[in-house]
C-alpha cells in the first residue's frame, strides 16, 4: 500500500514537471532547429549550433540590429525605475512602520489599495498626465511611471513593522544618531533582504510591462524588449499571414523568435540569481519570532 | 562603508541617466523633414529612399504593420488626436481596410490625395484597387501591391498523377473528388484560414459587404453564396479541402516538406514565397500559377483579393508634399532585383512589368507563372468592399472553428451573415439583404 501510494505521489509529481517543464524545453531546443525542422522532427529533438547561430544572425539584423537597442532600452528603463524605487520606496516603508504623523494610516491604506489595481488601469489617466507636461514619446513618459512602486512601499514596510526589533533603532539614538543616521546606519544595512527583494520584484515588473511603453511611445527605436518581441511577432508569417510574401526577406521566423524569447529572458535571470540568496532570506524573514 | 557609497552613487547614476535622456525625440511631423511608419517588410523601401534622397530627412519608425487583427493604429491615432500631436506623415498598413476607418471620424487620418499626387500617376494602378483605395468619393491611400487570387499548381504531381490543369470551379470540384478515391490525403485547397472566404467566397461574387451608399449589403441566401458553399461542402468532407490554415504546424507536416500533397490552392499572389516556399516547403520546380477559376461558364471571370497593404498619408502633415514624393517614389520607383525584390506583385501598372519580368525567370517556378498573375490582376471583383469593421475574425469565430468540428460551410453561411450583420451595425452601418 505505502509503495502504491508512493508510486502515485511519483506519478503526479512527474507528470506535473513533464506539463511545467516541456513547454520551457522546447522553447529552448526550438532555435536549433530550422523552421521547417522545428514542424518536421519530434518537438523535443535538438537541432545544431549551427542554427542558433544563423538564428541569431537573422535575429540581430532585423530591422538595423533593433533587437540589441530594444534590450538596450529596457535595460535603460528597469535599472533608472528600480534605482528610483530603491531610493524611494525602502525608506517609505521605513517611515510608515516606525513613523507617527497625520495621515500615516491613510497613506498605507492608499499604497494597499493602489498596490491592488491593475497598471493597465491607470495607462489612460497616466498618458494624459504625461501629455500635459510634455512628455510623451520621451524616456522619462516610461521611467517616471515605472519608478511608482507601491508594492515595494508595502514589502519595505512589512519587513520594517515585523523583522526589525526597535530596541537595535533606540540604542542608534541612544549612540547618538539622528533620525537620518539611525535610517542609513542601523535600518538601511539590515533591511538588505527587503532591499533585494524590492529591487528583484520591481526590475521584473519594469522588464516585462508591455502596455505602458507600447502606448506612450512613439518610435521603435525607443521600445523596450516587451514592445519589440511584439514587432517581432508580427513579422513572422507564421502568426501574421498579413505580412504576406514579405516575411521571407524579414527573415524572422518560428526558431529567431524563440532564441529572441530566451535572450529577453536573460538579464532577469542575472538579476535573479544575484538577488537570490537576499530573496529567500527576505521572503522568509519576519516569519518566525524567537 | 560600502552600503554608504553605494547609495549617493545609484542616486547621481539615476538622475544622470533621466537628465541625460529625458529630451529623447519621439515620433511625429516635423518641419523639416518626415516620420514614416512601416512594418518590417517594408523597412528596406523606406531606407532606400531615404538612400537616394540624401537632402530629404526622413524619419523611419518600425511597428507591427497593424496586421492579422492588430489594432496598434486604432490605438495609436485615438491617443495622438487626444493629444495634439505626434501623427506621422506616412503609415504603410498590412492591413487592407485600415484607411476606410482611418477617413472617418473619430479617427479623421487619411488625407485625400487627389491634390498631393497627379491624377497621371494615380490612374496607373488597377481600377480594382483604386476603388479600394477611395472612401466616401475620395482616394485616401494607393496600394502597396496587389495579392490576387489565383490557382496555384504543383505542376509536377499534377503530371505525375495524370491530371489536368481545371479551369472552372466545376472542374476543380471533379478534380477534388477523384484525388479524395485515388489519392486520398492529398489536397486541392484549404478553407481554414481567416480570409479563406476573401478567397473562395469574394472570387465567387458573394455580398458579403457590399456597400451602397451609407448601407452595406449582407446576404448569405443569395445564390452566389449558397452554390459555391454547396460546390465546397463535399470537399470539406472529403478531405481535399481541410478547413486547416496553411500557417499552422500541423498543416505544413501534414501536407507540407517532404509530404508534398498540395495539389492545388487557390490563393493570393503572394502565397509563392509565403506558403509553398516558405511555410511549406515545397521544393523548387515544381510550383507555377493558372488562371483564377471561371464559375461555369459565366463571364467575366472573378476572383478575390487576400492583402494590397495600402500607403496612407496624415492629413496633420506639416509636409505632405514631402510625403507625398516618399509614397509616390516607393510604390512607382522601388524595385530591386535578385533577394531583395519586391515580395508582393506591385499595384503600379508599369512598375508590375518590370517586376513579372524578374519573376518569370526565377528558378523557384516550374512553369512562368506571371500571365496568371497578370491576368488575374485585373479580376477582383469590385462588389466586396472594404469597411470599417474587421471581418476575419468573425469567419474564423463563427464558421472556421464549426468547420473544423464537422459543421458543412452551406449551414453555417446564416450564421455568418448574422454575425457580420451585428459587427456592421455596431461600426455603424444600416445593413441590408440580412
Amino acid at each position: 500500500m505505502a509503495l502504491l501510494l508512493r508510486g502515485a505521489r511519483v506519478a503526479v509529481l512527474a507528470a506535473f514537471g513533464v506539463f511545467f517543464v516541456g513547454p520551457l524545453l522546447w522553447l529552448v531546443l526550438a532555435p536549433t532547429k530550422s523552421d521547417h525542422e522545428l514542424v518536421s522532427r519530434g518537438p523535443f529533438t535538438f537541432g545544431s549550433i549551427h542554427h542558433v547561430a544563423l538564428a541569431w544572425k537573422h535575429l540581430y539584423a532585423f530591422s538595423d540590429h533593433i533587437y540589441l537597442t530594444w534590450i538596450g532600452n529596457s535595460l535603460l528603463y528597469a535599472v533608472t525605475a528600480t534605482a528610483i524605487v530603491l531610493v524611494t520606496a525602502i525608506p517609505a516603508g521605513y517611515c510608515l512602520a516606525l513613523g507617527s504623523f497625520p495621515g500615516r494610516r491613510l497613506v498605507l491604506t492608499l499604497t494597499l489599495v493602489v498596490m491592488m489595481m491593475p497598471a493597465a488601469a491607470l495607462v489612460l489617466p497616466i498618458f494624459l498626465e504625461l501629455n500635459a507636461l510634455h512628455l510623451i514619446g520621451s524616456v522619462l513618459s516610461v521611467i517616471l511611471p515605472f519608478a511608482f512602486f507601491p508594492f515595494g512601499v508595502n514589502l519595505a514596510y512589512i519587513y520594517y513593522s515585523t523583522a526589525l526589533p526597535r530596541e537595535l533603532l533606540d540604542a542608534a539614538r541612544v549612540d547618538g544618531c539622528g533620525e537620518w543616521g539611525t535610517f542609513r546606519r542601523v535600518a538601511l544595512p539590515l533591511a538588505k533582504p527587503v532591499v533585494a527583494l524590492v529591487l528583484f520584484f520591481s526590475f521584473v515588473s519594469d522588464w516585462n510591462n508591455f502596455f505602458l511603453p507600447y502606448t506612450v511611445l512613439g518610435d521603435s527605436k525607443q521600445y523596450p524588449i516587451q514592445v519589440g518581441l511584439s514587432t517581432l511577432l508580427s513579422s513572422t508569417p507564421s502568426f501574421n499571414p498579413a505580412v504576406g510574401g514579405g516575411g521571407q526577406q524579414v527573415g524572422i521566423f518560428r526558431p529567431e523568435l524563440a532564441l529572441a524569447t530566451l535572450v529577453a529572458v536573460v538579464p532577469v535571470a542575472i538579476v535573479f540569481m544575484l538577488s537570490q540568496r537576499s530573496l529567500v532570506r527576505g521572503l522568509v524573514g519576519g516569519g518566525v519570532k524567537e | 562603508m560600502k552600503q554608504r557609497r553605494l547609495w549617493p552613487a545609484v542616486v547621481v547614476t539615476a538622475l544622470a541617466f533621466v537628465s541625460a535622456c529625458g529630451g529623447s525625440s519621439g515620433s511625429g511631423s516635423a518641419k523639416d523633414g518626415i516620420t514614416v511608419w512601416v512594418d518590417a517588410a517594408r523597412l528596406p523601401a523606406a531606407q532606400a529612399y531615404a538612400k537616394a534622397h540624401p537632402d530629404k530627412k526622413v524619419h523611419v519608425v518600425t511597428f507591427d504593420g497593424d496586421g492579422n487583427g492588430a489594432t496598434t493604429l486604432q490605438t495609436k491615432i485615438q491617443l495622438w488626436n487626444r493629444s495634439g500631436k505626434g501623427w506621422p506623415d506616412v503609415i504603410f498598413s498590412e492591413q487592407a481596410n485600415d484607411p476606410v476607418w482611418m477617413a472617418k471620424a473619430p479617427f479623421d487620418f487619411a488625407a485625400p490625395l487627389e491634390k498631393l499626387i497627379p491624377e497621371n500617376v494615380r490612374s496607373q494602378w488597377p481600377q480594382t484597387s483604386t476603388a479600394q483605395c477611395t472612401v466616401g468619393g475620395k482616394q485616401v491611400c494607393l496600394q502597396d501591391n496587389l495579392a490576387q487570387v489565383v490557382l496555384w499548381v504543383n505542376k509536377k504531381q499534377m503530371e505525375a498523377f495524370g491530371y489536368t490543369v481545371p479551369t472552372t470551379w466545376q472542374d476543380w470540384a471533379a478534380l477534388g473528388e477523384k484525388v479524395a478515391k485515388e489519392h486520398p490525403g492529398y489536397i486541392v485547397g484549404n478553407i481554414g484560414d481567416s480570409f479563406s472566404h476573401w478567397i473562395y467566397l469574394w472570387g465567387n461574387q458573394c455580398p458579403l459587404q457590399q456597400l451602397e451608399g451609407d448601407k452595406v449589403k449582407i446576404d448569405p441566401t443569395d445564390d452566389h453564396c449558397t452554390r459555391a458553399a454547396a460546390l465546397f461542402d463535399p470537399l470539406i468532407k472529403n478531405g481535399t479541402l481541410p478547413p486547416l490554415s496553411v500557417f499552422t504546424p500541423d498543416f505544413a507536416k501534414k501536407y507540407g516538406g517532404a509530404q508534398d500533397k498540395v495539389l492545388l490552392m487557390p490563393g493570393p499572389s503572394w502565397y509563392a514565397q509565403a506558403v509553398f516556399d516558405q511555410a511549406l516547403h515545397v521544393p523548387a520546380g515544381e510550383m507555377t500559377a493558372a488562371n483564377p477559376l471561371q464559375w461555369g461558364s459565366e463571364s467575366p471571370v472573378t476572383t478575390g483579393q487576400v492583402g494590397g497593404g495600402p500607403w496612407i498619408i496624415s492629413k496633420h502633415s506639416k509636409n505632405s508634399a514631402a510625403a507625398a514624393d516618399f509614397v509616390t517614389w516607393v510604390t512607382t520607383v522601388f524595385n530591386p532585383t535578385g533577394k531583395d525584390a519586391r515580395p508582393g506583385y506591385p499595384a503600379y501598372a508599369p512598375l508590375a512589368e518590370k517586376w513579372l519580368q524578374a519573376l518569370a525567370s526565377n528558378p523557384y517556378f516550374a512553369a512562368d507563372p506571371t500571365p496568371a498573375l497578370k491576368t488575374a490582376a485585373d479580376q477582383v471583383w469590385a462588389g466586396w468592399n472594404l469597411v470599417t469593421y474587421p471581418d476575419q475574425p468573425v469567419w474564423s469565430d463563427k464558421v472556421v472553428t464549426k468547420m473544423v468540428a464537422g459543421d458543412s460551410l452551406s449551414s453555417l453561411l446564416p450564421t455568418l451573415g448574422s454575425a457580420l450583420g451585428d459587427a456592421a451595425k455596431a461600426a455603424g452601418y444600416s445593413v441590408v439583404g440580412n
